[in-house]
């Protein structure tokens, strides 16, 4: 359970939140301003709310775990990122801005015709309105069950935040606690990063600990092989990557919404290239937190299964025996793993080659037994409940946090961890009602004034909180939820990103060729999810280039039309 | 016939919701580039990466 002073900062750190986003956007009163803060950020706000809106808190609990778990490999989904900045600011970004459009769906009008312009916001609102739910649901699982706290209403409180933020200060207020949240969450890792470090053995320091991580494999960052079915690869991240980061910036509102908040293209473009710049060393950092975690917990005891309401249900439940004989194995064969890397550790530093070699041969004896007792633990938790779930990654870090930080301080990392809940949910819930009123409202004139507008986006933002919470507690029932919210991007970004794309560079192309091609795209996309054995983030790839190709070969069939 | 990047006129409803009376659109305004020309500032970004991944790769061998 939580203590005194660490819900005191928490409840303290949350308020700050909410009061410093509507403070700073208290001038905030027309349609402009409240969904794109009236195009008046500078570019370090829009730097700061783009990497907000892109780490979510399952990013910030999970990449720690994953770290943990897998090493440094899950940097390499990152590396089509910077690319991806770039080609968005020499193409997109100045588009955007010379029509100060709200929404990127907007342009298509423009561009082709109010078809193409639905069905793009159509597939956004439904991809997106989907995934707020899990975005909301995800991190609310987690925090109730560390905290004991019903998963009904933390969701429900993570909403009311939200939507407190959102409607009482719009955009703006969205940009200006994403600067604060995130550096509350970068400082918050920064610390713990140190304080981890610290809780080492006696003599240990950075460089011994990535001895111990190397010889676990857990250092392995790149990896050059080329294997169209392994998920993390130096070319699924250049490649599949490049592509699911130019659709998610480039087409999907949460991040248009973001940078269109930017001034002018110059601060727009600046936002987005110091996002390109710092992403890869950020989540390099944060992964490398998650694997001195793994190092700080190689010396000390660890729980066998990091989920503590599924570890409960195993040992309360009718294979209770198999559970407990598993968590002795583990606890005795993890004792031995300790005391040989002790030994290996003083005797490299004693240089004594033989007597490391004798300990780091026990090491891994005793490891290879310790992973055996685990599997045992996971068999009962699967043989107790056949539903449960038993990947305990995203808990790794909190429990580790929770046992090992002091007070005050597992306050400030529950509110970092809200923060980046709140992050992602106020930029989806943002552009869920930008798209709405934008796309939908105004263009079916819906509204008379701005003022009608204005009350529109302010209802549209409570309809999806709502619906986003509703859908939330439907989300325990679609299994792994960080790769239901990833399949269910990368399933509609590459048509929307090709539509895009056909915009720029397709000359000739008119609305229904693109939308034809659009069809036929995510068609494809489709049969590659349901029918071949491709990871997702070549579906991005496949359903752009097939746009793109289709559009273009159906242009001379299906010109544009002429502009009067 | 737009060209690429520059889209044709833009629809009335569109225009309503997306731009204030009397705003200049920011696109238009000459801005200037950080250290000369987004094509140094885009090098630099892409250079980084290519840093990152070379060090990132010398890790991985370093405790392979």
């Amino acid at each position: 359970m939580i203590r005194p002073a660490d819900a005191a900062v928490l409840i303290v750190s949350l308020a700050a939140l909410v009061i410093w986003g509507f403070v700073r956007a208290r001038s905030t009163r027309d349609l402009a301003g409240f969904l794109v803060a009236g195009h008046t950020m500078p570019w370090p706000v829009v730097a700061f709310s783009v990497m907000a809106t892109q780490a979510s808190a399952v990013t910030f609990m999970a990449t720690p775990g994953q770290g943990y778990v897998g090493g440094l490999s899950f940097v390499q989904f990152y590396f089509g990122l910077p690319i991806a900045m770039v080609v968005l600011c020499a193409t997109l970004v100045p588009v955007f801005q010379r029509l100060r459009v709200n929404t990127a769906y907007e342009f298509l009008e423009a561009r082709f015709d109010g078809k193409t312009r639905t069905l793009a916001a159509a597939l956004f609102l439904v991809q997106r309105g989907l995934a707020a739910g899990i975005t909301l649901y995800a991190p609310a699982l987690v925090l109730s069950v560390i905290l004991g706290w019903d998963i009904g209403l933390t969701c429900a409180l993570l909403g009311a935040l939200v939507v407190a933020t959102i409607v009482l200060g719009g955009s703006k207020a969205v940009a200006h606690a994403h600067a604060l949240q995130f550096s509350i969450i970068l400082g918050t890792l920064a610390l713990t990063f140190v304080l981890v470090l610290r809780a080492l053995p006696q003599g240990m320091g950075l460089p011994d600990a990535l001895v111990v991580a190397g010889a676990s494999g857990r250092l392995a960052a790149v990896d050059t092989s080329f294997d169209p079915a392994s998920r993390y690869n130096l070319w699924a991240g250049l490649l599949g990557g490049f592509f699911l980061q130019l659709s998610y910036f480039g087409t999907d509102q949460s991040q248009v919404g973001r940078f269109l908040t930017a001034r002018s293209a110059r601060e727009s473009r600046l936002g987005l290239l110091f996002n390109g710049l710092v992403k890869v060393p950020m989540q390099f950092f944060i992964l490398l937190l998650g694997v001195l975690v793994f190092v700080a917990y190689r010396f000390e005891p660890a729980p066998v299964f990091f989920n503590p309401a599924e570890a409960a249900k195993a040992a309360a439940g009718p294979h209770a025996d198999d559970w407990h004989a598993a968590e002795r194995a583990w606890d005795h064969s993890r004792a031995e793993l300790a005391k040989a890397l002790r030994e290996e550790h003083a005797a490299r530093k004693g240089g004594d080659a033989a007597a490391e070699r004798d300990a780091h041969a026990r090491g891994l004896a005793a490891d290879v037994a310790a992973n055996a007792a685990r599997v045992r633990a996971v068999i009962a938790i699967s043989s107790t409940d056949p539903n449960a779930n038993t990947n305990d990654t995203n808990y790794i870090f909190l429990r580790y946090v929770l046992s090992h930080l002091p007070v005050g301080m597992v306050g400030l990392v529950l509110a970092a961890i809200f923060a980046a809940a709140m992050n992602s949910s106020m930029s989806e819930l943002n552009a869920l009602a930008s798209t709405t009123v934008v796309d939908v409202v105004e263009r079916l004139k819906w509204a008379s004034d701005e003022r009608e507008l204005l009350a529109w986006s302010r209802f549209a933002t409570l309809f999806w909180v709502v619906f986003a919470v509703g859908f939330a507690q439907f989300a325990a029932r679609l299994g792994s939820l960080v790769e239901a919210v990833n399949i269910m991007g990368s399933l509609f970004y590459g048509t929307m990103l090709g539509i895009f794309l056909t915009a720029l560079f397709v000359k000739r192309a008119g609305g229904t060729a693109v939308f034809t091609a659009a069809i036929l795209g995510e068609a494809a996309v489709i049969v590659c999810w349901k029918l071949t054995p491709l990871s997702f983030l070549w579906w991005n790839l496949i359903g752009c280039v097939l746009t793109l190709a289709i559009a273009a070969l159906l242009a001379p069939v299906l010109p544009a039309r002429k502009a009067a | 016939m737009a060209d690429p990047g520059e889209p044709g006129e833009r629809l009335a409803g569109a225009r309503a919701v997306s731009e204030e009376a009397g705003a200049t659109p920011a696109g238009t305004r000459t801005e200037r580039a950080p250290l000369g020309s987004w094509t140094r500032v885009y090098a630099i970004v892409l250079a980084a990466l290519a840093l990152d991944i070379l060090l990132l790769w010398w890790l991985t061998e370093r405790y392979r």
